[in-house]
């Protein structure tokens, strides 16, 4: 038996940055929720605008906090399990610091408007790359510090690591692919459908692969430790892992039912999302009953309160899951509130909890103190859960309201709720209770910060644990038959090997075939690609994250028909690098916007939305009507869409400024007419010639609708029902983009 | 080729193949994981996380 020090230091900075992450994305989490409940907390600063918030908390929350979370559980369960010191403390630093760098930089460019738009992987390629690099020094360290190991078999929260990291890496090259224009631009590979599949393929296993397995794997650790007893079933957590990363890579195209995504895609993401209710329970059930024998303890011990209480919600959010991907159930959740309050019971219930849990444990070990207070982590208990309680209830009663609401039809045939907006109103108490609830849990996270900082401030300085054990690796004991599984539990590479091609499956059987069959994608002959004024105007939709609140997708359903136009087609996203079909319709889908409206109306729409719809919660773009356009980087872009297979031709590539800046004249002139002047050179002509281009390309329209004037600022255009639409556009089948 | 095959293998019929693969792997190796003699082993392997001499157990 050896002697050795265990690196305890880069963990104890990995909890501190927990901490601080934590505070920083949910305080920004609270300020968005403001933002929806009254717009005037947007400030009128363009970088605290809703749609650059958004991701800002979403990456703090998931990535920083979430993240630091994990490197923390991971680094500390790994070191005991394997009984080795962490391969490198130079690659441990390299990661810390690395990563913390890639959320700063990530977080104060979203808030300069500098995003790829994909959600949860907005980072633009530069920090993509680095993002990339500090990655793979943590599976260095991870499976190197696996290959020092003195102990043969890798116990089961090794393999979700071991997962995490092959999955995470796989999605974000996948998913991250793009062409730079400039450091902080780029376009990405995929357009329209593929991109959208791509996109979700990566979200829901974004979810499933850094939001679920790595803590799968702390809770097989730290409920043990905290409930002194063995996991329930290790037969179980076997078949635990194996179903779950094999089943849940499949269940990405959930996200896109009933949009231009193929059918057979989106029942086979269907099918998988229901199946993975069995490995999720499972696994549910066997961190609660490794609590059998210990639940007494719950009444004082909060370690275990959190620990009960995130299990809990991890069985509630993946029978939720489930449900809401069922195609029927979905038409009515999607794009609604409904999905913000899943994904927050998954995200503050089953991960935050657990975590508060983990640090509660740790901290006493870490700086050898016990805990401050007792006390005060009950409290931060109770507080969080009561917080949750109002942020998901209030938001499945918004969701199932507003969902209800678009879909209502009077007696006589036409939409109950014509008016967007009133429908909006109606939500607002919920988006006060809602942010009352995460006020909730911010207070119970700052009485966390407190109690760690005094439990801290009382420790003298912290040593590294210290423990004796084998000097060469133990074979196993003597007389014990190791099976097959058994043996590939010692063998991290096999494990590794088989882990990728488990998980390769779900993702080749379901990409490949939409970018192979061309039928998927049916070619509109009447699309074309957008002018470059129009290019410039979408870069700055993306840029302003407005896809966090619109979507551009009509769904074929009859409410949506009779309140947008008709449904999107596949053949018109196929110039769409990135696709914009959002997730979540705050305000009204954009996709039939052209022409609806005329440029006045958008621009005194922008300047101030309540101008042209009271009771609007949208940000004002004042700033729009005053940046100048920069077109410096056109011809760069042009050149990248080209590359991309987008049809320009030379001359539009060498007169693309001329080009941009007559049809933005064109625009100018419309609305000096109307009595604004000196808008040829701003923003806000670009993103009006955007938003004046979306859905138009195939004749919807009834003739006498296709010049419209100012309408009312409350009741939307009519639009045809889909029998009564005649499409214009010739649509052919099998034909090349 | 492989395009021939994709467009005419009935992708319709995927959710139904993969539901079938699904149940038959998990069904052999819940078989497997619960064969006869193995409780022991599995057991053992569970109490991994406990076993580790930790600052835990010392600040009790």
């Amino acid at each position: 038996m050896i002697r050795i020090k265990y690196d305890d230091k880069i963990v104890r900075w990995f909890l501190l940055a927990t901490l601080i992450w934590g505070a920083i994305g949910m305080s920004a989490g609270l300020w968005a929720a403001l933002e929806l409940a009254s717009w005037k907390f947007n400030l009128g600063l363009k970088y605290i605008n809703f749609g650059r918030l958004r991701p800002f908390h979403t990456n703090a929350v998931i990535f920083a906090f979430g993240g630091n979370a994990i490197f923390c559980g991971v680094y500390y369960s790994l070191q005991r399990l394997l009984k080795a010191r962490l391969f490198s403390d130079a690659l441990s630093w390299i990661h810390f610091w690395g990563w913390q760098a890639v959320i700063l930089l990530g977080g104060i460019g979203f808030l300069c408007g500098v995003t790829q738009s994909k959600e949860y992987a907005e980072l633009e390629w530069s920090l993509d790359l680095v993002l990339a690099v500090v990655w793979v020094v943590f599976a260095i360290n991870f499976f190197g510090t696996i290959a020092r190991r003195r102990e043969k078999h890798l116990y089961v929260a090794i393999w979700f690591y071991i997962g995490t990291i092959i999955t995470i890496a796989v999605l974000h090259i996948v998913n991250g692919l793009a062409i730079p224009v400039s450091l902080t631009k780029s376009y990405p590979l995929y357009a329209g459908v593929q991109d959208a599949l791509v996109q979700w393929w990566y979200g829901h296993n974004a979810v499933g692969f850094f939001l679920t397995t790595p803590f799968l794997g702390l809770m097989y650790y730290f409920v043990p430790k905290a409930a002194e007893r063995p996991v329930y079933s290790y037969r179980l957590s076997v078949m635990h892992f194996w179903a779950l990363v094999f089943l849940y890579i499949w269940a990405g195209p959930h996200h896109l039912h009933y949009t231009a995504l193929p059918d057979w895609a989106q029942n086979l993401g269907m099918a998988f999302s229901v199946m993975l209710l069995a490995p999720s329970w499972g696994g549910m059930l066997n961190g609660l009953l490794t609590l059998r024998g210990a639940w007494h303890k719950l009444r004082t011990d909060p370690i275990l309160k959190f620990f009960a209480a995130s299990i809990t919600f991890y069985g509630m959010a993946t029978f939720e899951g489930p449900l809401m991907s069922i195609k029927s159930v979905n038409a009515l959740s999607h794009y609604t509130d409904w999905t913000v309050g899943h994904v927050h019971s998954g995200a503050i219930g089953w991960v935050g909890l657990l975590v508060f849990g983990m640090i509660y444990w740790l901290v006493p070990r870490l700086w050898r103190r016990p805990l401050h207070s007792q006390s005060l982590a009950n409290a931060h208990f109770w507080v969080a859960l009561i917080g949750i309680l109002f942020y998901v209830v209030s938001m499945w009663i918004a969701g199932i309201t507003e969902g209800l609401m678009w879909k209502e039809f009077t007696p006589e045939g036409v939409l109950a709720y014509p008016n967007f907006i009133e429908i909006v109103t109606k939500l607002i108490p919920l988006y006060w209770l809602r942010a009352f609830g995460g006020s909730l849990y911010l207070t119970g996270l700052a009485i966390m910060v407190y109690n760690v900082v005094r439990t801290i401030a009382a420790a003298e300085s912290p040593v590294d644990e210290e423990a004796m054990v084998p000097e060469a690796m133990a074979v196993g004991k003597p007389g014990v038959v190791r099976y097959w599984h058994a043996v590939l539990e010692g063998k991290p590479l096999a494990l590794g090997i088989l882990t990728t091609i488990v998980i390769a499956i779900g993702g080749i059987v379901e990409i490949v075939p939409t970018f192979l069959i061309e039928s998927n994608v049916p070619t509109i002959t009447a699309v074309k690609p957008y002018t470059p004024l129009e290019l410039e105007g979408r870069d700055i939709y993306v840029r302003e994250g407005c896809y966090n609140c619109h979507s551009q997708m009509v769904r074929p359903f009859r409410d949506e028909v009779a309140r947008y136009g008709d449904y999107s087609k596949p053949g018109e996203f196929v110039y769409d690098h990135p696709f914009q079909w959002g997730s979540k319709r705050t305000g009204p889908d954009l996709h039939r916007l052209g022409g609806k409206y005329n440029n006045l109306w958008h621009l005194r729409h922008l300047d101030d939305p309540r101008l042209t719809s009271p009771g609007s919660i949208m940000p004002a773009y004042r700033f729009l009507l005053d940046a100048r356009l920069e077109l410096g980087l056109l011809p760069d872009k042009i050149k990248v869409m080209r590359k991309l297979g987008v049809p320009y031709s030379d001359s539009l590539l060498k007169d693309c400024r001329a080009i941009a800046q007559t049809q933005a004249k064109s625009i100018a002139d419309d609305l000096a007419k109307e009595g604004v002047t000196g808008m040829e050179d701003k923003e806000v002509t670009a993103l009006i010639a955007y938003l004046q281009r979306l859905g138009t390309d195939i004749k919807w329209r009834s003739p006498s609708e296709t010049a419209p004037t100012l309408p009312s600022p409350i009741i939307p255009a009519p639009v045809p029902m889909p029998n009564e639409a005649q499409p214009q556009a010739a649509v052919t089948k099998g034909g090349s983009k | 080729m492989i395009r021939l095959v994709m467009e005419r293998a009935g992708l319709t019929l995927w959710p139904v193949f993969s539901f079938v693969l699904f149940l038959v792997s998990s069904g052999a190796m819940l078989a497997w994981l619960y064969r006869p003699g193995s409780r022991a082993f599995y057991d053992d392997l569970a109490r991994q996380a406990l076993d580790q001499d930790d600052a835990g157990k010392r600040e009790g």
